[in-house]
């Protein structure tokens, strides 16, 4: 069984994020980037699925040189291939060119499951797992918590409002992870010493038989128009619990003439 | 004139010919068996110099050896140990006379003179009934006065009467000799003088036959001889091998400081992809002279913070395991190494019981906490904690095989700098609350900063550890001192990582610190965690990153001392100090902590029952600090009971993991006493200056 799975390589979510210059786009400067927890999920199932039945797993991303960095660690987690389709030259690319630009390349390779998490966590907007699944013309199942392996397609059990949805599907399909479905592995020094001696193949929008004016410039049809950091929150105050009546007394004080939420 | 034993005739051989024969025998089997257990010592592993300083090593085997240095620590068995050792000392030259005797009958040994002779003859009839003594004394303690850290152990009786009957027998021998001589009309002045003891064992033999004593004389010396060439060659099977690899493995100790653990060559480890220790004989050829070394004594296990918690890690129980993983395979092990044979060896080693999941458990390999009380307790050079750490490497490097938790605090260290998983941008902000700048090096540059204060992770993120960071801070500015930080060029040393196995990481962190310092020309740092101390002052040398380091207490004292701080302001509060084992025991600073205790006014100190080298552990060490603690009781609040019991207002520590574990333990018990870092009573004893 063939596996591809797409990965983001986004900033370290304990990052401290500042804007920008310009105020579209994130300071980059002493960012720590790393593979999108959510793809790290996809990634795990991924090479379960290989260690148990065999098979092959291709990491796959769209982004700059610096992305490698997260492509060695699927390659050092156990994947057998890397693949990133440069980014360079082509400004600012939204989800559907992505989603594009990852299904060229995906259709010249031979894939029983395409996976990745339901969401990176960087300017994704969550929709790349059925744009992918529309664009290669294959099944989708999402947000999924769990799987099961039946002849000729999975099992999954999905998250949704309030319950959960078990959906059968046929395989070659397209599967998004998401937290709860694996304990993501750390890679053996072993891991990340083969995985330095293994080569990432680089890819044009053209390998991916995708025009680039398809998916750039006038193409986009999401903007950035303005970042902004949420406030900062407020120092916490700490009622002294020494005696319960009057701890509740001033609580209620500050709920009514501070807070004024009562 | 009495004949001596080896000058009768047996079955019409000479007495010589039979003992040369025994002689040979229990030479070539003990020469045999010796060159097997130094093959297995050197196969496998990978090559470790220990020659280097040989007068350090020569005292340190006199120190700990021959004037058994810890061996008082338990009195009793202090002193029934020094009669059998002793016994030894003084009874090899007899054993030497007698063998002597055996070959060249009515010859003595040529090389000594004359006169020496009578004064040994006393001492060695002394020293028979002191070591005969001294196996009651053990087999009393072992048998009636009975302690936790020894188990029954046939071996042990059986060699104890052994020695016991190497003396009777020698006894027996030389009082039927001196009976026989008498009835021959010779004078037993001299005797009576020189061997006292056995002289009046003798005249109760006088009224024996003359052929009655010299049955019992011929009988008691083939059979004292006999019984020390068994004895030799069972030495090597039994947990008394000690007797002979003691003094060699004293010798061969580790001089380099403590806390320090070995490094290995990544790259090179790559090129055969081996990172760490899976196999027994893939342990160094010193670290299973430490397994051959082991008698059992339990000394380790009577202190080990995570045996007397009920967790399956026991010093002891693991170097036996180790032994008897090494010794179960050890034919196959020797042959397969010399490639010889028909793959039979091979095929046995492939099929083998598994050193970790066989022989120890992984849950032992993670229990240790690194406090390095076993080593300090061991009286014979062993160390356990190089082994454990040997063990995780491969658990982390090869298998990725570790406790879950502990992937948070990896993750943490390789991207943000820490384990807490905080953003590395914020690890200067805990300066912001403090009434003057505290700059960077890149903002004060090199040739304004006297000291570089390495605040590590807990001091720059966690809450308490946040605030004695600022103690520290106040201190040295109210010294004078030119001091900077590291800012968010500063990351985590690595020790944790370190410990959990993860030297790939560690390395990483080493090498990106060592060079950031190197970048400012940084020559002095202090720092209050005695984890970064640690692996500071005794690893980074091998990252090319030597500086003096020194810990918070350390410079503080100092500067009280030099009267650069005064310490004015006191509560009047009773205190007990918790020495923490990378302070303590791993590096041997425990005066400075107390010097400034004692400095600050009002503080009285009650020591701890079990405090400086005796220190109990709080059980953060060796990475356990991110690991979940879930077998047995709790470390941390095991040793908070004994602080409790000290019945003192509030306890000091010096180190921000004992803080953490011991507030938690606290809690946990609704205790009463408080844990204060040293540095925080120091600085609330600072002059209140105006403005």
């Amino acid at each position: 069984m063939n596996h591809i799975v797409c990965i983001a390589h986004v900033p370290d979510t304990e990052t401290k994020i500042r804007i920008a210059a310009g105020g579209v786009s994130i300071d980059e400067a002493d960012v720590k980037w790393i593979v999108s927890p959510y793809d790290e999920y996809a990634l795990e199932e991924a090479l379960k699925t290989k260690e148990a039945k065999g098979g092959t797993v291709t990491a796959i991303t769209f982004g700059p040189a610096r992305a490698d960095t997260g492509l060695r660690e699927c390659l050092a987690r156990g994947a057998d291939d890397a693949i990133r389709i440069a980014s360079e030259g082509l400004g600012e690319v939204d989800s559907l060119g992505v989603a594009r630009l990852l299904a060229g390349v995906i259709k010249t390779l031979p894939h029983d499951v395409v996976w990745m998490g339901n969401k990176g966590v960087g300017t994704d907007a969550q929709v790349l797992v059925p744009m992918l699944a529309e664009l290669l013309d294959l099944p989708h199942v999402n947000l999924v918590t769990k799987l099961e392996w039946k002849d000729g397609g999975v099992l999954a059990r999905r998250e949704i409002e309030g319950a959960q949805e078990i959906v059968e599907m046929p395989l070659p399909g397209v599967i998004g992870a998401t937290k709860g479905l694996n304990e993501p592995r750390y890679a053996s020094l072993k891991g990340i010493m083969g995985a330095k001696k293994k080569t990432i193949a680089v890819k044009t929008p053209a390998d991916a038989g995708v025009d680039p004016a398809t998916v750039a410039g006038e193409a986009v049809h999401v903007r950035w128009t303005k970042l902004e950091l949420p406030p900062a929150r407020q120092a916490v105050k700490l009622i002294p619990a020494d005696d319960p009546a009057k701890a509740a007394t001033e609580l209620l004080r500050l709920l009514r003439d501070e807070a004024k939420v009562l | 004139m009495t004949i001596t034993p080896a000058q009768a005739t047996y079955f019409g051989f000479s007495g010589t010919l039979v003992f040369a024969l025994l002689l040979l025998a229990a030479l070539v089997f003990f020469t045999y068996t010796a060159s097997r257990r130094i093959q297995l010592l050197t196969l496998g592993g990978a090559p470790e110099n220990r020659l280097d300083h040989p007068l350090a090593r020569l005292w340190h085997m006199v120190e700990y050896g021959l004037l058994q240095r810890k061996m008082f620590r338990d009195p009793y068995a202090g002193l029934y140990h020094a009669l059998i050792f002793g016994g030894f000392l003084v009874l090899s030259l007899r054993t030497l006379m007698l063998v002597f005797e055996g070959l060249f009958p009515g010859a003595g040994l040529p090389f000594l003179p004359a006169g020496f002779w009578e004064g040994y003859l006393l001492v060695k009839d002394l020293v028979l009934v002191t070591t005969l003594a001294g196996v009651v004394l053990a087999l009393a303690r072992r048998h009636v006065a009975k302690k936790e850290r020894l188990d029954p152990s046939f071996d042990a009786d059986l060699i104890l009467l052994l020695i016991g009957f190497l003396m009777v027998t020698d006894l027996g021998a030389g009082a039927a000799k001196m009976a026989l001589d008498a009835t021959k009309g010779a004078a037993l002045t001299g005797s009576a003088l020189w061997e006292p003891l056995t002289y009046s064992l003798s005249k109760n033999l006088f009224s024996l036959s003359p052929s009655s004593l010299q049955s019992i004389y011929f009988g008691c010396w083939w059979a004292h001889l006999a019984a020390i060439f068994v004895f030799a060659n069972y030495l090597p099977f039994a947990k008394h091998f000690h007797v002979i690899t003691a003094l060699p493995n004293l010798f061969f100790a580790k001089l380099e400081p403590a806390g320090k653990m070995a490094t290995f060559d990544i790259e090179k480890a790559a090129e055969v992809e081996k990172f760490g220790v899976s196999k027994v004989e893939g342990f160094t050829w010193k670290q299973k002279l430490d397994m051959f070394t082991c008698t059992e004594c339990g000394r380790c296990r009577e202190v080990c913070p995570t045996h007397l918690t009920g967790k399956p890690l026991s010093p002891k129980g693991f170097m036996v395991d180790l032994r008897n993983a090494l010794y179960a395979d050890a034919d196959a092990l020797i042959d397969a190494d010399a490639g010889r044979g028909d793959g039979s060896a091979e095929a046995k080693l492939a099929a083998r019981r598994p050193l970790i999941g066989g022989w120890i458990d992984e849950e032992t390999i993670w229990a240790c906490t690194t406090c390095r009380y076993c080593e300090h307790a061991c009286p014979v050079g062993i160390t356990f904690v190089d082994k454990i750490t040997d063990l995780r490497r491969h658990l982390v490097l090869e298998k990725s095989a570790f406790p879950k938790e502990a992937q948070t605090a990896f993750n943490g260290m390789e991207r943000q700098g820490n384990p807490w998983n905080l953003a590395a941008s914020d690890r200067g902000a805990w300066t912001k609350d403090l009434p003057f700048p505290v700059l960077t090096m890149a903002e004060a540059g090199r040739a304004n900063v006297e000291v570089l204060f390495w605040v590590g992770c807990a001091g720059s993120y966690e809450e308490r550890g946040k605030r004695v960071s600022q103690a520290l801070a106040r201190l040295l500015h109210e010294a004078g001192v030119t001091f900077a930080i590291l800012g968010s060029e500063e990351t985590c040393t690595g020790d944790a990582a370190r410990r959990l196995g993860n030297e790939y990481l560690f390395q990483t962190l080493a090498q990106q610190n060592v060079e950031t310092m190197k970048g400012y020309g940084v020559t002095k740092i202090v720092t209050n965690c005695p984890h970064c101390f640690n692996t500071l002052r005794n690893e980074y040398p091998d990252f090319g990153g030597t500086f003096e380091v020194m810990h918070g207490t350390e410079l503080v004292a100092r500067l009280v001392h030099e009267g650069r701080i005064h310490l004015v302001n006191g509560a009047s509060r009773s205190l007990s100090f918790h020495d923490p084992c990378y302070l303590g025991r791993h590096n041997g600073v425990y005066d400075a902590p107390r010097e400034l205790l004692n400095a600050i006014p009002g503080i009285a100190l009650k020591e701890l029952p079990r405090s400086r080298e005796n220190g109990m552990c709080c059980g953060a060490g060796g990475g356990r600090m991110w690991l979940d603690e879930t077998i047995g009781a709790r470390v941390n609040q095991a040793r908070f009971a004994e602080i409790e019991a000290n019945g003192t207002d509030a306890v000091g520590v010096s180190c921000p993991f004992c803080m953490v574990m011991l507030g938690n333990a606290k809690t946990e018990l609704s205790g009463k006493t408080e844990a204060f870092d040293v540095l925080e009573l120091a600085a609330q004893a600072l002059p209140v200056h105006p403005g």
